[in-house]
């Protein structure tokens, strides 16, 4: 079987002492990659799916082992995490990489020292923002006062208005709501990033994902941005909102070279 | 799961998931796996719905030590 070495994360070389029992590392000057032995023939795109396909569960201990790794070298110093399944077939190949690259991955691990990143999405129950809006929306009160005055047939037209009303303007809201609170999270960020929202399926929560944000925060005002986060809660809770904080995480969404 | 705000113990599988899978640096390898969304909703939900599961049978185990 042939083996190679699967790239877990990036680190400075003078914290390669940090790398785990079972990872190494491979350096070019003051950059270290954590890799660790695999056999590439499990990693090749057909044998790869199939595996998938019949043993789900090697993929899942794959990736978190994956998460571990950069999450536990995360407590200790500054790790640009690679993306999963990026194999080298011998360390040549990836000395060539890190050539290449050095200069980028040098100024993102310089940047990474010190900031953590948080996680904030932003869930909206549409319903419970719905009931908000009849009673605080003047437009949609005047319509629920003329469809009291109204016969079944004339009402019927005014009940549609109504609803579709109501659509655009829960839809306006939320969109307002979730730039507001990022717009509030961002100020504590060196960087920030909004992911993609993920779909209904993949949320415990039966509301709609209205924000994924991602923020880059110095270590110093995490705590600040923790409470920031509960303080917006509180302020939106009102309008349905419940937002799940989730870190601190390795820098995932902010160890991409420039322009890639 | 108690409220919204949590941390990183109790931080759900699909939250790690979705990371590791579409975040991180993109470098050239000589070999580069890419899950599709398709998979991370195949095990997403697969994860879901056994930790799920886990917690209504400890929460089961526990109501019936209490009683």
């Amino acid at each position: 079987m042939e083996q190679g070495l699967c790239l877990f994360c990036l680190i400075a070389a003078s914290q390669s002492n940090f790398a785990g029992e079972g990872s190494q590392t491979i350096s070019y000057k003051d950059i270290a990659a954590v890799v660790e032995k695999t056999t590439i023939d499990d990693f090749q795109e057909e044998a790869f799916k199939l595996k998938v396909e019949k043993d789900p569960k090697w993929l899942e201990e794959k990736v978190m082992h994956h998460n571990n790794i950069i999450s536990r070298l995360a407590e200790k110093t500054a790790v640009v995490p690679i993306k999963f399944g990026t194999i080298f077939k011998t360390a040549k190949s990836l000395e060539a990489m890190l050539e290449k690259n050095y200069q980028g991955f040098l100024e993102i691990i310089l940047n990474l020292d010190g900031k953590e990143e948080w996680g904030v999405k932003v869930y909206c129950d549409a319903n419970k923002l719905k009931e908000e809006l009849a009673r605080s929306n003047q437009h949609i009160k005047d319509i629920d006062l003329a469809i009291k005055d109204k016969s079944e047939g004339a009402a019927y037209f005014l009940k549609r208005k109504r609803a579709s009303l109501i659509f655009e303007e829960s839809e306006k809201k939320m969109n307002e709501d979730a730039a507001a609170i990022h717009e509030e999270l961002v100020k504590f960020a060196d960087k920030n990033c909004l992911n993609k929202l993920q779909p209904k399926e993949l949320t415990i929560k039966e509301a709609e994902t209205i924000l994924n944000g991602a923020y880059l925060i110095p270590k110093k005002k995490v705590s600040e941005f923790k409470s920031r986060v509960s303080d917006l809660q509180k302020t939106y809770a009102a309008s349905g909102l419940e937002l799940e904080i989730s870190g601190p995480w390795p820098a995932y969404s902010f160890a991409s070279l420039e322009g890639k | 799961m108690t409220g919204p705000y949590y941390e990183k113990k109790e931080v759900t599988l699909v939250e790690a998931l979705d990371r590791v899978l579409h975040k991180g640096a993109v470098v050239a390898g000589d070999i580069v796996i890419s899950v599709a969304d398709i998979d991370l909703v195949y095990i997403g939900l697969r994860v879901l719905v056994s930790s799920v599961e886990t917690m209504e049978k400890y929460e089961v185990a526990r109501m019936k030590e209490s009683t």
